[in-house]
Parts: C-alpha cells; sequence; structure tokens
C-alpha cells in the first residue's frame, strides 16, 4: 500500500491485527475509537504499477506514448492506451484526452464541479444586506438562470422558488415605499 | 433522473459541508460550498482502505460556547420589560439553540478513504450516524467491486453487516429533542399571551412557530422507523424535565409566584407523551395488520 491506514485524530499507523474489525478499537496513540476497513485493492497492485515495456515486437502499443505497452482501449474513441493514459473512474477505461474532453464539455461523468445559481439567488435575496434593493436583483438573477445549475445529484427545486418568492416580497416592500414617497410628495405638493 | 442515490445526509458545517452518494460502480463526494459543489469520485474497485475515528463530542471550544451563550440568555432575562428581554435574548438564544442541535446531530467522526489516487478526507461521514448509514452499502460495494482480486490469507474477512450494531445512533433523536424545546416554547408563548404581554406575543410566536410543523415531522419520521422511538421516548423525558426546570426558575423570579405556568407545561408534557404512545402504538398495530394481511395472502395462494 502506498498510504498506510492512520488514525484520523492524532496520526498513528494502525497496526494490521486491528484492521477489519467488526467494532472500533482504541488508537493506541489517542485512545479515540478507531475503525479501519482494508480491501483486497489495498493488497495488490490493480493500476498503480508504472506502464510495461514493449516486452516484444508485435504487441500493441500505446496510442500517445509508443513506448509503452497498451493496457487498455479507451471506452471512449476506442485507442490502446497505457496505465499513464488512463483514467480509471467508472467501469470504463478512458484516456485523457477523452477525459478532459468530456470535462471540457460538461458531461456529467466528467463533471468536476457545478455553480449553485438557486442557492446564489436564494442569498441575494435572503441576506439581509440592502436586501430592498438586492431582493429585485435577486429576483431576476433566478429567472435569467432559472435552468442553469446543473448537478449531477438530485437538486430540490424549492430553492429558486423560495428565492423567486423573497425577492417578490422585497419587490412589492419596495413599490410600497415607492408609493408612499410619492404619496408623501404630491401631498406637500 | 439522477444515476446517483444518497447514502448520507450533509455532514454539519455552515460554510462547508459534503455528502455521499452511489454512483453504482463508484462513490460519489459532493463537497457543497453553499454556492458551488465539487465532486469526488472514488471507483469501489479502486478503494485501498478506509478509516474512521470517532471524535470527542465535548470539546473545550464546544463547551465555552454552551456556557458563555448560556450566561448571555440569562443575563438577558434581568431586564424587568418583557420587550426588552425578548430583543436582547433573541441573538444569544438563537446561538445556543444553534449550539444545542449541533450537539443534537450525534457523535462527530473523521472519516479518511485511500484510493489509488491517493488518501482523501471523506467528508461526507461526518457523524456516526452518517457512518452507520453508509458503511453497509459501501462495504457491500467494495466487496463486489474487488471480488475478483486476490485477498492474502492473514486479511481477516470483512464483516459489513455488523459495523450498523456499533454505530447505531438515531437520528430522529435529534428530531424530537429539537421538535420538543420549540413546541414547548410556543406553548409558553401561548400561555404568556397575557394583556401586558400580548402586544409581543406575535413576535415570539414568529420566532418559535416551526415547532409545531418540527414535531410533527419528528412523528412521522419515527412512523417509519419505530426502533428508535424508545431512545426518543427517554431523551424526550429528560429534556422535558430540564425545561420543567428552567420554567419554574422563571416562575420563581416574578414578583407574583404562582404555579400556573408549571402546571400547563406539565399538561404540554403530558400530551406529548401521549402522543408519542399513541406513535409507537399505531406502529405496532399497523405492523400486526401487515403481518396478518401478509398470512392471509400466503394461505389463499396455497
Amino acid at each position: 500500500m502506498t498510504a498506510m491506514p492512520r488514525c484520523n485524530l492524532c496520526g498513528l499507523e494502525v497496526p494490521a491485527p486491528d484492521w477489519n474489525r467488526p467494532e472500533p478499537l482504541p488508537c493506541s496513540g489517542c485512545q479515540a475509537p478507531v475503525q479501519v476497513w482494508v480491501f483486497p485493492a489495498g493488497w495488490t497492485d490493480v493500476n498503480g504499477k508504472p506502464p510495461a515495456a514493449i516486452a516484444a515486437e508485435g504487441m500493441a502499443t500505446c496510442f500517445h506514448h509508443a513506448e509503452n505497452q497498451a493496457e487498455a482501449a479507451c471506452g471512449s474513441c476506442g485507442r490502446f492506451v497505457c496505465s499513464l493514459c488512463v483514467d480509471g473512474s467508472g467501469e470504463q477505461a478512458i484516456c485523457s484526452v477523452c477525459f478532459e474532453r468530456g470535462t471540457a464539455a460538461g458531461e456529467p461523468r466528467f463533471q468536476r464541479r457545478a455553480p449553485l445559481y438557486d442557492a446564489m439567488g436564494l442569498l441575494l435575496a435572503a441576506v439581509p444586506l440592502m436586501t430592498v434593493l438586492t431582493g429585485p436583483i435577486a429576483g431576476v438573477f433566478t429567472l435569467v438562470t432559472w435552468k442553469k445549475t446543473r448537478t449531477v445529484v438530485p437538486r430540490p427545486g424549492a430553492i429558486r422558488w423560495a428565492a423567486l418568492a423573497i425577492s417578490a416580497l422585497w419587490l412589492a416592500i419596495l413599490v410600497g415605499m415607492v408609493a408612499l414617497v410619492i404619496g408623501a410628495w404630491d401631498r406637500s405638493r | 433522473m439522477s444515476e446517483y442515490r444518497m447514502l448520507t445526509g450533509w455532514s454539519p458545517g455552515w460554510v462547508r459541508s459534503a455528502a455521499l452518494y452511489d454512483g453504482g460502480d463508484h462513490l460519489l463526494q459532493v463537497n457543497s460550498l453553499r454556492v458551488q459543489h465539487e465532486y469526488q469520485r472514488f471507483p469501489y474497485a479502486e478503494i485501498r482502505a478506509i478509516t474512521v475515528t470517532e471524535a470527542p463530542l465535548w470539546t473545550t471550544g464546544r463547551v465555552v460556547r454552551l456556557l458563555v451563550f448560556t450566561l448571555l440568555v440569562v443575563l438577558a432575562m434581568l431586564p424587568a420589560k418583557p420587550g426588552v428581554r425578548v430583543a436582547l435574548a433573541f441573538l444569544p438564544a438563537t446561538l445556543l439553540l444553534l449550539q444545542a442541535w449541533s450537539l443534537l446531530q450525534g457523535r462527530r467522526c473523521v472519516a479518511r478513504v485511500i484510493s489509488l489516487s491517493g488518501d482523501w478526507p471523506l467528508r461526507g461521514l461526518g457523524t456516526m450516524q452518517a457512518v452507520a448509514e453508509a458503511m453497509p452499502l459501501i462495504l457491500e460495494r467494495v466487496q463486489a467491486a474487488q471480488a475478483g482480486l486476490p485477498r492474502q490469507a492473514m486479511m481477516p474477512v470483512i464483516e459489513a453487516g455488523k459495523s450498523e450494531a456499533a454505530y447505531r445512533h438515531p437520528r430522529e433523536l435529534g428530531w424530537v429533542l429539537a421538535g420538543t424545546l420549540l413546541l414547548s416554547a410556543l406553548l409558553i408563548v401561548l400561555y404568556s399571551a397575557r394583556p401586558e404581554t400580548r402586544q409581543e406575543i406575535w413576535n415570539i410566536a414568529i420566532f418559535v412557530g416551526p415547532g409545531a410543523l418540527t414535531v410533527a415531522i419528528a412523528w412521522w419520521r419515527m412512523l417509519r422507523r419505530h426502533q428508535t422511538v424508545a431512545a426518543a421516548l427517554v431523551a424526550t423525558i429528560v429534556v422535558d424535565l430540564l425545561l420543567f426546570l428552567f420554567y419554574l426558575l422563571l416562575e420563581w423570579r416574578r414578583p407574583t409566584f404562582s404555579l400556573t405556568l408549571a402546571e400547563l407545561t406539565l399538561m404540554a408534557l403530558g400530551w406529548q407523551k401521549v402522543a408519542l404512545a399513541a406513535a409507537i402504538g399505531w406502529r405496532v398495530v399497523a405492523a400486526a395488520l401487515a403481518g396478518w394481511v401478509a398470512q392471509q395472502r400466503d394461505e389463499a395462494k396455497a
């Protein structure tokens, strides 16, 4: 294993006899209960080995590294790639080029981050900082970015509706204030 | 339709929180920065180890915060005018409630995952409750994904089912405790609706109004998992006793001491117990009915 299991509080290594116990055992350093699960991948060299050099003529080589032996075929483009090029996440091997392309295109399986426009709208509408002004702006922002929040996990639509409702409330207050000011101005005339 | 299934609730945190999702062949950790999600994927076939260390519940910082906020609430109750009391106590009481809510989240833990890509924090497993909920499925998935890999003889068999019992901590407990606190506060507010305090009653009612809803949700959740009702009941009684002592102390401070408030509190507590007992009873009856119906159906098929 490249990294030994450690206690997450004091950093002391957890000895092998304490692995895979059904119940947590006290850490020998800080006495905090620690539970460690070590899996077969921790004992084998699944994908972390260096790329094998070409053993003989006629063997498939990596598309991007001609000196390396091919380990797998990319599940997206079909090219043979070595272990340096393969991104191991998911069932299929994906070469680094396809991975970068997929990330740029925003494919869900490659997505690394997602801006939450609905949460931004809600914060803009609800955080008490000049909300009479930012509230209505938040409403416009929420409407413009209505379908732009694309997370790979389910996200409740109530967030944007709440932002819109609070924004509408602030808009009503703003309109009321303006009407009061105009009324007072008329009376003064 | 998302391909991900949530394994844990969101870990506690005001600025940053995280949750774990099962993606079939990989574990997805969603780190939420409130206005942005960041995704980390850990293929089950590549997970080498997972470590979970239980953190102490009562840290020095937490105790100090609780003491300071409690002291501020007590100090805010000293002025004679009720309106002033409410205005002064609002902020420290809110902070105190948030601290209490944080405590009700249960025992915390620090978890890490060692995979082929490195050693990463598993922030989604922030509480022991989350560990109890998520680990059985994670273990199952990892075992299935790594079934073809050789296992050394010295390595004990991973027992997925036993970890849950070691970590059982009912989340419903938190709901019931919070609901009890808020509902009791609401009842006290209603009681305080006397002519001299009637002006401020609506302000307070808005603050504690969601209490009834919280209690309803707590009971609904308990109906779904009756095994935690007993623990919730015990916890509720303890909280009720503490509340009763607190109310008694408040009433004692008034110029005209009377037990009316305490009596009303007792009535409210009694009503809550009746409702909890009804919830348990309904669950038992429903389970018995379901069993009887299933038995009848099997007999009809036979």
